[in-house]
């Protein structure tokens, strides 16, 4: 009887020991839409484990900081979801090195969008689809003489914004979603990812799990 | 082996202490509670007595070296039916958090405290990685050093033969990221230990297997709705006694 309850006792304590921190299942209400709307609609986002290098073209004026610290505080944010390093927004100094290019609509362009422009709005992220290979993203080649570029995302935010600090916090934190692959609007006003004016500048819970869904999912095209 | 640290009779002391701690001797004979207590002030004297005996002790400085493993740090369920239809796009089942294993290094000094019975203290520091494990497969996700300081007793159950138990603070060094995003804090944990010395250069070396537990949860998997639940960390280690000193 003893050796039984000896046995009991152990057994239980090397389930307790056992027992493993889990973080529970999303629910459908807990994700927004977040696909590419292609026909069919397709999941767009970056190979798991990728660093995506932003060059932040904020020019020489004194609204030029004000676009670094947005993308701090954006990808800060945004990398803080990515709990198993899916992926990692990383900004770098050199344009050539760069997957991704932040700028002011104003400022010249060392991108030549020619066949896929940039729309117009308060901020908008460019991407268009290579024609050859409809699972890549083309790549925007540099204004001549310069070549070798690999840029493939384009966030333009509108240069009347930047009277407004706020809303340039906002708004690259939203474009900064797209550029990971978020690619539709939430429907709550209370997510980043909402297609109105953003009213918020951090992530909600539906922003880190819709981003954390999505970098589990299967994707039919990776920049 | 070793000299005994207290007193001829010190140690049937403490057993009588304890008996009494445990209760059985509890309104025997009609003692009140506090009577039944008293003699437990046994053990704290003795503790007392002893821990002025282990000063006339010799304390052996040890070198450890070695492998630490750990259970799962953390594991997600990504892909539901429910979610997996609406999205319409196969997922993830699962990823989890798993710590690679990792090359520790620590030091230690080990005192007589009791007849057969050591007193252990010592730090420990073990680096290695994090892995995401997910259906497409597993990658690094960062570095993870795991700094820990221990208290605990070793008792010699046979010749060349030690167990032990410890008690640890312990720490995660790593890049505030990913599931340490905000930090991991502090923890504390149990553990236990068994080593066996062989019959070679004087016994100077062992052969140490360990494991301990300890709760584990960070700001980013509380945000997340995750729960802390335990952590095992076991490992095997080479422990090298470098000197002797004392009177």
């Amino acid at each position: 009887m003893n050796h039984a309850r000896t046995i009991l006792t152990l057994t239980t304590l090397l389930l307790a020991a056992c027992e493993l921190p889990t973080v529970p299942p999303r629910s459908v209400q807990d994700v927004y839409d977040f696909k590419l709307a292609t026909s069919p609609p397709s999941v767009l986002r970056w190979p798991s484990g990728s660093t995506i290098s932003v060059f932040v073209d904020a020019g020489t004026q004194a609204r030029a900081q004000q676009m670094i610290d947005a993308f701090r505080l954006g990808a800060a944010q945004w990398n803080a979801a990515a709990r198993y390093r899916e992926y990692v927004l990383a900004r770098v100094d050199s344009i050539a090195d760069a997957d991704v290019v932040v700028r002011w609509s104003d400022d010249l362009s060392p991108i030549d969008f020619t066949g896929c422009e940039p729309e117009i709005s308060n901020g908008v992220t460019t991407l268009c689809l290579d024609d050859t290979d409809e699972s890549r993203l083309r790549v925007f080649p540099f204004r001549a003489p310069r070549t070798g570029s690999h840029i493939k995302i384009v966030v333009t935010i509108l240069a009347s914004e930047a009277s407004r600090p706020d809303r340039v916090e906002r708004l690259v934190a939203h474009e900064l979603g797209h550029v990971l692959g978020l690619a539709r609007h939430s429907p709550d006003a209370n997510d980043l990812m909402f297609a109105g004016n953003p009213t918020r500048s951090t992530l909600s819970r539906r922003d880190s799990a819709s981003v954390q869904v999505l970098y589990h999912t299967r994707a039919a095209i990776t920049p | 082996m070793w000299p005994h640290s207290c007193f001829m009779n010190g140690h049937n002391m403490i057993v009588c202490g304890e008996r009494e701690l445990r209760g059985e001797r509890r309104r025997k004979d009609g003692r009140s509670l506090l009577a039944t207590a008293a003699p437990s002030f046994f053990v704290v004297v003795s503790l007392l007595v002893c821990a002025r005996d282990v000063s006339a002790q010799r304390v052996q400085l040890v070198l450890r070296g070695g492998v630490a493993m750990s259970s799962t740090l953390v594991q997600e369920r990504i892909g539901t039916p429910g979610l997996e239809q609406v999205i319409g796009a196969q997922m993830d089942d699962l990823v989890s958090a798993i710590p690679t294993p990792a090359a520790s290094v620590g030091v230690g000094a080990r005192v007589a405290f009791w007849p057969r019975t050591l007193l252990e203290t010592g730090i420990e520091y073990a680096r290695g990685g994090v892995n995401a494990k997910e259906d497409g497969g597993t990658r690094r996700i960062q570095d993870l050093g795991v700094l820990q300081a221990q208290l605990g007793v070793s008792w010699y159950a046979r010749p060349g033969i030690e167990l032990g138990a410890n008690a640890a603070l312990l720490r995660y060094d790593t890049e505030e990221q990913g599931i340490f995003a905000g930090g991991a804090g502090m923890s504390g944990a149990i553990g236990g230990r068994a080593a066996w010395t062989p019959p070679v250069l004087s016994g100077r070396i062992a052969i140490e297997a360990n494991a301990q537990g300890h709760r584990f949860g960070t700001p980013a998997i509380q945000r997340s709705g995750g729960i802390d639940a335990n952590v095992l960390r076991y490992g095997v280690n080479l422990r090298v006694q470098l000197a002797e000193v004392g009177r």
